[in-house]
């Protein structure tokens, strides 16, 4: 039988019959549209929580002394990460790279805000350290994440940074008085006048977590927006509003207390973008300024351990592997953020199968009833369906129109389920928007729809109609046309 | 194409009980002839059809239709012989009725290649070969009986078969409808020299055939070459020109029914 013809035929067949294939497609619809709604949601939830919160894809090693407390495991070749354990995980299967993190040993606080908030505000400063190569890409000013005072060689002015000059070779800062009005200041652009060293510097930059921004516009100003005083008047802040904010950190001092035997030291950084990579709360430094801060503020020793190394895996399906081998061959610790993601999203596939099984009920019931109207129509067709034999149709022929009809309509039930599903998360994301407040990490949508999405959602639609059409279209074939024709 | 039963049976079981319906039928029938089958209610008429035109192949003994044995095909092959050289018309018509009269007569072509011909095409010639030329786009349930039974015949003419087998043709028509439908099929008959094989009750219409049959409790009573009678010129009920005549507007819808 020629392709369009066949289709002709089927076209001809739900034509009439359309009540009933209405009535058998409901069941379809419902379920289809349950599949499509809580897949989409365990998706859309899935990605928020894992890629937004947790950041599944990477890792981080521990060090487990570090947490305690107590340093010195190191100096007998145990606990602590240093450069041979970096090398070490370098080696495993699977790993891209390594990346060291220090935190600040010392106490310090920062300073300012006046900008931002309207007056100046004093905080513990947190901060650590990260290798800048892994985070290339998040710092968005024209001051780059990178250590500004690492030597740099040149060959003339253009090739130095602000505020500095070619001298013999190397980038020097310019000597400047603290007292010179902006305008009269030799430290131009993004530099300034560095008040006890009188020479231009460059601010410390820094990078913080979009988490941090959650959390505070989420929690804090949500919290806060009704109080007395400075509190109630804080504004929802955003990425560009924060970005080349520049504050002071007084190191090696804070409202907690002070480093012995060291004088404090004041210097001021800028926010030049946001990371995944960034401490959750806290800012992040280049490695290079911690390590630095670290042998001066607390001693060399201190400078040498690393408190975490993040690792990036080749690609993604690879991260379980090397977490385990990480674990297992090498002894050491992974965050156990790694595991709370994996948890988490364990528990939302979870969720997501289970309502999906509901789905799949729905739709076994709705191939159930496909069987029945099938059958009825199958019954009523019989003396049609002996004529298509007495014209030359073969059994073949016959059971094929079924199926076609039932493919046709689970084609139909799919995209009408699709489409209540899409619905359904619509009016679900509005009501969500409108009536569910402010929380860290309020996505804009809960669902995520994707085209695999679509194709299983039919492809799904069309194998419960098939399902459900098998036997009658079975018993269609059978239908023996001499029996079929007699009488009327 | 040569159609040749012999040793034919056919036993119907419900339950406990059975029915031999054909009890040992020998009988060949050429090809263009015009055969008429009668017999009283019950005398076995529609299962001999049936058995001869490979509906049903539940007999005992053979069946050939040129050098096909029906028994012994594929159920494939059975069903592709049937959609080329077979025609069926039946008592009750058979039309879909969400169908027109043009797809109507088309649908053999759905089930089996068509040499070359556009199915529309033959399909609207056919038609009006059974003078139903300006009734294409009409529906069964707007037609009248014998509308309705040359729809069925341009459908039976649809593949150009070689048999036509027709089961009381007229059986729903009253009587000058039935005469026009049978003046229709002389003339096939004549001119295509298809073979025609008409089961009936009535003796007008048997007496129309070259050959008459009688069957009588499943066994050929008696078998005769006969001068085909038609009704005379001057019967009030006779319609002289078959084609694109009148009758049909005069026919009435009830008796179609
Ligand atoms: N499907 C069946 N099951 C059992 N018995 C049947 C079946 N079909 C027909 N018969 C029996 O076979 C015999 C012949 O029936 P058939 O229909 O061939 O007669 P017929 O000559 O066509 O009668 P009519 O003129 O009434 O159409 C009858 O006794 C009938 O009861
Ligand atoms: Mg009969």
């Amino acid at each position: 039988m020629n392709f369009e013809r066949f289709i002709e035929l089927v076209t001809q067949s739900l034509g009439r019959n359309r009540r009933h294939f209405l009535l058998s497609g409901v069941g379809v619809v419902i379920g289809i549209a349950t599949l499509f709604f809580f897949t989409s949601l365990g998706e859309g939830v899935r990605t928020t929580v894992l890629e937004d919160v947790f950041v599944i894809d990477q890792l981080e090693v521990v060090d487990p002394a570090a947490g305690a407390g107590l340093r010195g495991g190191g100096l007998f070749g145990g606990g602590g990460l240093n450069d041979r354990t970096v090398q070490r995980v370098e080696q495993v299967p699977g790993v891209d790279g390594v990346y060291p993190k220090m935190k600040l040993t010392f106490p310090s606080r920062a300073s300012g805000g006046e900008a931002l908030v309207g007056s100046d505000m004093g905080i513990e400063f947190i901060a650590d350290g990260i290798p800048p190569e892994i985070v290339a890409d998040d710092a968005q000013d024209n001051l780059e994440f990178r250590d500004h005072e690492a030597p740099r060689s040149c060959v003339d002015d253009g090739e130095c940074p602000d505020g500095h000059t070619c001298n013999g070779g190397e980038c020097a800062p310019i000597t400047c008085s603290p007292a010179q009005q902006p305008s009269d200041s030799p430290c131009q652009g993004a530099s300034y006048c560095h008040g006890e060293r009188r020479q231009c510097a460059l601010p410390i930059p820094l990078l913080i977590s979009p988490y941090l921004l959650e959390v505070y516009n989420g929690s804090v100003h949500t919290a806060l927006a009704d109080s007395d005083g400075i509190g109630g008047n804080l504004p929802r802040l955003s990425e560009e509003l924060l970005i080349g904010f520049e504050f002071d950190i007084i190191f090696g001092e804070s409202f907690m207390g002070r480093t012995g035997g060291v004088d404090s030291r004041r210097e001021r950084a800028r926010l030049v973008g946001f990371s995944d990579r960034a401490m959750q709360l806290g800012a992040t430094m280049p490695l290079e300024y911690v390590i630095r801060l670290n042998e001066a503020f607390s001693g060399e020793e201190s400078a040498e351990y690393y408190h975490s190394l993040l690792v990036d895996a080749e690609r993604n399906e690879d991260v379980a592997l090397v977490a385990q081998h990480i674990e297992d061959e090498l002894g050491l610790e992974l965050s156990d953020r790694h595991q709370q993601a994996e948890r988490a999203g364990l528990l939302i596939l979870l969720l997501t199968l289970l309502f999906n099984l509901i789905a799949l009920i729905i739709l076994a019931v709705s191939a159930i009833n496909i069987t029945h109207t099938f059958t009825m129509m199958v019954m009523e067709r019989r003396r049609e369906i002996g004529l298509m034999r007495a014209l030359g149709a073969t059994k073949r022929q016959i059971q094929a129109l079924v199926i076609g009809e039932a493919t046709v309509v689970g084609f139909f039930a799919g995209l009408t389920g699709i489409a209540v599903g899409i619905g359904a998360g619509i009016l679900v994301d509005t009501a969500f928007d409108n009536y569910v407040g402010e929380f860290p990490f309020k996505p804009n949508t809960l669902f995520s729809w994707s085209p695999w999405m679509f194709g299983l959602a039919i492809a799904t639609a069309i194998f419960f109609c098939l399902l459900g059409a098998f036997l009658p279209a079975r018993r269609a074939g059978g239908v023996d046309p001499a029996e079929a024709l007699r009488g009327r | 194409m040569n159609l040749s039963a012999s040793g034919l049976r056919r036993v119907y079981r419900t339950g406990d009980v059975t029915t031999e319906a054909i009890s040992g039928v020998d009988v060949t029938i050429e090809s263009g002839e015009f055969v008429a089958i009668v017999g009283a209610s019950g005398s076995g008429k529609t299962t001999l059809l049936n058995t001869l035109s490979s509906l049903d192949t539940q007999f005992k003994g053979t069946v050939e239709l040129g050098e096909h044995s029906l028994g012994e095909l594929s159920e494939s092959k059975l069903a592709r012989l049937r959609q080329r050289e077979i025609g069926f018309v039946f008592q009750a018509f058979n039309l879909l009725d969400h169908l027109t009269a043009l797809e109507n007569v088309t649908l053999p072509g759905f089930f089996g290649p068509l040499d070359n011909t556009d199915p529309r095409q033959r399909g609207l010639e056919l038609l009006g070969r059974v003078g139903l030329g300006d009734r294409a786009e009409s529906r069964p349930p707007q037609l009248s009986g014998g509308q309705k039974q040359r729809v069925a015949i341009a459908r039976a003419l649809f593949c150009e078969p070689s048999i036509i087998f027709c089961d009381e043709p007229t059986g729903s028509l009253d009587q000058s409808t039935g005469l026009s439908i049978m003046h229709l099929f002389d003339e096939i008959n004549r001119d295509a020299g298809m073979t025609l094989v008409v089961v009936t009750h009535e003796p007008y219409i048997a007496d129309m055939a070259r050959r008459r049959i009688v069957i009588e409790d499943g066994t050929i009573l008696e078998d005769k070459t006969q001068t085909p009678r038609w009704p005379s010129e001057d019967d009030p009920q006779d319609t002289s020109t078959p084609l694109n005549d009148e009758t049909s507007d005069q026919e009435s819808t009830e008796a179609a029914s």
